[in-house]
């Protein structure tokens, strides 16, 4: 028998009973959500490209997949050492690769002390979308590519460097190569807040749950986030109840299609619904926690390493 | 090549992206503080962090891959190989990781490959995993084999593989291991081809028949040496035997010893009281037929006898010598002295009194090789006096220097033997067991060798294998023998693995000359066993050449009425040489009709038997 308070087990069963009535079975009926989303948007069939229909439509061209990783010591704040890395990955072995560290050991003690965390994920967020658009230009005027394909979607990159976002978006523009955002999580609530105006709480990724058929696709103009260029859609590959969402350039909205097609026929039948060429390129960018602790223990001296960025929990018994 | 993870003094292990590794290939890793050690890789795999494989893990479908190579991508370019490599020598402190890892040009290695003179060694075979050295191997090394792999002759890729006969003086003795079909006779063929070669006075024992150099490999053509004054063979009881009166007593007990499971103490009284010495065989056994006479016939008797009437002279002199040897052995147990007799008589009826081992030791004294062959227990006999009789003689010779005296030259040789835990058993006593230990522990010594080929090293005289110093290890699936080997040689827990999976005629050869363990394919032979025709396809053979002889007679009495059977199968049996029965003939031509090689055609009245083309034209 695990020990379980009893104090605990009652408050996980009145959470259960309350999450219950704030997501109702009634609401989410799947067929009724279907029909409510049709009057928004539309849902089409994705086939997969067979034979040489993608080679074709590549013409040549190769597809670029970039991705970026960040990891830390597992100290508290400000004792933490984060490293990120960022790869742009062809799939004709081309590279590029950039890095970055930060420590808050090192930056100028500020006065505000409240929101001071909230600050500093948000700053290794940016830091991390900095070095990943910073790839992908490089990949961009290096090989020119046909498609660029980013893992997350294309307007976190806008929320976390707008000024590099820019950037990418003006270069990828210019050279004529498709710009692509696969996203594992639909963070969107545009969809929730037409349907059920009641509730602040629903987001668009509730709603989709499970509405989406094998090799659909969900696009509605309500889901392009206004204002910022760029086109939105859920595509539901696998046999994941989960679909993924995909943006890209309204600008490049004429091969949206194909787009979609491209991120289908890439994304393995079982699986979490992300192409292979991203989790090949997440497999080699990721910084492991043997990496982070390897780095450290080569690199820093070891008082310093003690006496800065070594845990007392690390030193646990059991 | 890089040198990755954590590394020992011992192994360390190399991963490379690009290439991929070969089993017992050599590789140097550049650590300049140790000197650039070079090391054998003895464990080799390939993995893809892609392709994951686990019970937890979904497979990637083939569709997506495929949809990737067609962009260009290669999912191989994701493989990496992993080595594990041991090095030659013990280093002073672990290797650096992250040093790079290279193969070795020629000259860094010969020292490690090559240990002997290409044209004063035996060149035995190519050590497996030096293709990748090929031209820069040194022209004296070069074209030394020929080597046949999956049935297809090929021409030296790598090094070849050189024992020095002359180490044999510091590290004596060579044990030769492996299961059926592990290539292990060919093995020895090779090894006893080269001793022809440097023209070795070899003793071989060969229960199998099998050791004749007379058929010569035609792939070979010219290039094969010619070995016919280099061997001979012959047969216990037609070209070799013992001398009789050559025998002390105690030499005759162990070879009535050796006749049939060791003489009883009264048995060997027996031989020791009645034997005399230059005693010729019948001098021996009528004196024993005598005794056993006298015995059985008592005191009492034959005085009776003296005194019968009519008894010729020569039966009266006869008697008394009876009384005589009574008076002298009467107190020999009657059954010993019979189970002498009987003992002796059955090596007498082998032949083995017949002839000499002149035959044996005249081809040792010319250097060449002695093949004897006989019955498995005859040879046991015979060569428990044989190798008594030749070392007896080289050790003469030996001591006789020693001494400063001049003595008469007798060669060091080499005995060598197939299914040797028959002579040296584990446990139990066999006849040539205690001259074979003798020579494993003192014949070096005297310039006296053994080259032991057995399947159950398990089964032989742990005495004898220890003293084994080269082992050549093929295929061996038993367990039990594979500890064995492990025990007795540096084979290593890979290398023990890697055993029950072998090639034929793939070998590890473990030897204190190079102080570690060489995998070797044994080089094409010149000779071929004269056993090569499969049992079966001569079986065919004959069947269908019998077919045809009788088929011969028959279709010229056709048609055949099966009144007329008796003549034509009189006929048959006169022509053929055979012994066939009215019904059995008549189940052949059943035969040959069910075949439609003749026809057969029945009549209320008669049975005919005919060609089925005259059929036709009715």
């Amino acid at each position: 028998m695990l020990s379980v308070s009893r104090q605990l087990k009652n408050k996980i069963i009145e959470t259960n009973q309350e999450l219950r009535r704030m997501y109702p079975s009634q609401v989410f009926d799947r067929e009724q959500l279907r029909d409510q989303l049709k009057t928004l948007g539309f849902f089409s069939n994705v086939e997969k490209w067979a034979g040489d229909t993608l080679e074709k439509w590549l013409e040549g061209g190769t597809l670029v997949g970039v991705d970026g990783s960040v990891n830390s010591t597992p100290g508290a704040h400000p004792h933490t050492l984060s490293l990120f890395q960022a790869l742009a990955k062809g799939t004709r072995g081309e590279e590029t690769w950039a890095a970055d560290l930060y420590t808050p050991l090192l930056e100028e003690e500020e006065e505000n002390e409240e929101g001071k965390l909230a600050r500093e994920a948000k700053r290794r967020g940016s830091l991390l979308a900095s070095l990943e658009i910073q790839v992908a230009i490089e990949a961009i005027e290096r090989w020119k590519p046909k498609i660029i394909m980013m893992d997350g979607s294309l307007l976190h990159f806008l929320i976390d460097d707008a000024s590099g976002w820019a950037r990418l978006a003006d270069a990828a523009i210019t050279q004529g190569v498709l710009l692509v955002g696969v996203a594992e999580e639909i963070g969107t609530k545009s969809l929730a807040r037409r349907l059920f105006s009641h509730s602040t709480t629903y987001s668009d990724r509730e709603l989709l749950f499970g509405t989406l058929q094998r090799e659909e696709c969900y696009r509605s103009e309500a889901m392009d986030p206004p204002g910022t260029g760029l086109w939105k859609a859920v595509l539901c590959s696998t046999k994941h109840p989960q679909p993924v969402g995909i943006d890209g350039l309204l600008a490049q909205s004429e091969d949206r299609e194909h787009l979609i097609q491209l991120v289908h026929t890439l994304t393995p039948n079982e699986g979490r619904g992300v192409p292979l060429w991203l989790d090949i390129v997440d497999r080699e960018v990721r910084v492991t926690d043997a990496l982070v602790r390897g780095m450290v223990e080569q690199y820093i001296d070891p008082d310093l390493r003690h006496r800065l960025l070594i845990p007392k929990r690390n030193d646990r018994h059991l | 090549m890089q040198v990755v993870g954590v590394t020992t003094q011992q192994e360390v292990y190399v991963a490379s992206k690009e290439r991929k590794f070969r089993i017992n290939e050599i590789l140097v890793l550049e650590d300049r503080a140790l000197d650039h050690p070079r090391g054998e890789v003895v464990e080799t795999l390939s993995y893809n962090r892609l392709i994951p494989m686990g019970m937890d893990k979904s497979v990637v479908d083939t569709q997506v891959i495929q949809s990737l190579e067609q962009i260009g991508y290669d999912i191989g370019s994701d493989e990496v190989n992993v080595a594990k490599v041991r090095l030659f020598a013990e280093a002073p402190h672990p290797i650096r990781t992250g040093v790079s890892a290279r193969a070795p040009r020629f000259e860094e290695v010969r020292r490690l490959l090559v240990k002997a003179d290409p044209d004063d060694g035996m060149v035995l075979g190519e050590i497996r995993g030096t293709d990748a050295l090929g031209d820069t191997v040194d022209p004296d090394l070069q074209n030394r084999v020929r080597l046949i792999e999956e049935g297809e002759w090929r021409e030296q890729q790598g090094v070849p593989f050189l024992f020095d006969i002359r180490t044999m003086q510091q590290y004596p003795h060579i044990g030769v291991f492996g299961g059926s079909g592990s290539g292990k006779s060919f093995g020895l063929r090779v090894i006893l081809e080269e001793m022809m070669k440097l023209q070795v006075p070899t003793l071989v024992f060969d229960p199998h028949f099998e050791m004749s150099f007379k058929e010569k490999v035609p792939e070979w053509g010219t290039d094969a040496p010619d070995f016919a004054d280099r061997w001979l063979a012959v047969q216990i009881g037609r070209e070799v035997g013992i001398h009789f009166p050559d025998l002390s007593a105690k030499e005759l007990v162990n070879l009535l010893g050796a006749s049939g499971g060791g003489l009883t103490d009264p048995m060997s009284n027996v031989v020791q009281s009645l034997h005399k010495r230059r005693d010729s065989f019948q001098s021996f056994s009528d004196r024993l037929g005598n005794v056993a006479q006298a015995i059985e016939e008592g005191e009492k008797g034959l005085k009776k006898r003296v005194h019968e009437d009519g008894l010729t002279p020569t039966e009266v002199e006869r008697t008394k010598s009876l009384l005589e040897l009574l008076s002298q052995y009467g107190s020999l147990p009657l059954s010993s002295v019979k189970g002498v007799k009987w003992r002796l008589d059955r090596l007498e009826k082998a032949g083995l009194f017949t002839q000499d081992i002149r035959a044996v030791e005249q081809g040792l004294e010319q250097g060449r090789l002695v093949v004897i062959q006989g019955d498995t227990w005859l040879l046991q006999v015979f060569s428990t006096y044989v190798v008594n009789a030749v070392y007896r003689k080289r050790r003469e010779y030996r001591d006789a220097r020693m001494n400063g005296e001049e003595g008469r030259f007798f060669p060091p040789f080499v005995i060598v033997t197939d299914e040797a835990h028959n002579f040296a058993p584990k446990g139990v006593d066999a006849p040539p067991k205690k001259a074979l230990k003798e020579i494993a522990q003192e014949g070096r010594k005297y310039g006296a060798f053994l080259i032991l080929a057995t399947q159950r090293p398990t089964l032989l005289d742990e005495t004898i294998t220890a003293q084994l110093n080269t082992k050549f290890v093929f295929r061996t699936v038993r367990g039990t023998d594979i500890a064995t080997l492990r025990e007795e040689t540096d084979l290593t827990q890979e290398e023990g693995r890697r055993l029950p999976y072998l090639r034929s005629g793939d070998t590890f050869i473990s030897s204190a000359v190079y102080g570690r363990t060489v995998f070797v394919r044994v080089r094409a032979s010149y000779t071929h066993s004269p056993h090569v025709s499969n049992p079966f396809d001569e079986l065919r053979a004959i069947r269908v050449e019998q077919d045809d002889q009788v088929l011969r007679v028959v279709t010229n009495h056709l048609p055949i009425f099966d009144t007329d059977l008796l003549d034509v199968l009189t006929q048959v049996n006169r022509e053929c040489g055979s012994n066939w029965e009215v019904h059995r003939f008549k189940q052949e031509l059943e035969r040959w009709t069910s075949q439609g090689v003749i026809v057969k055609k029945e009549s209320p009245f008669v049975t005919r038997y005919d060609q089925p083309l005259q059929e036709r034209d009715n």
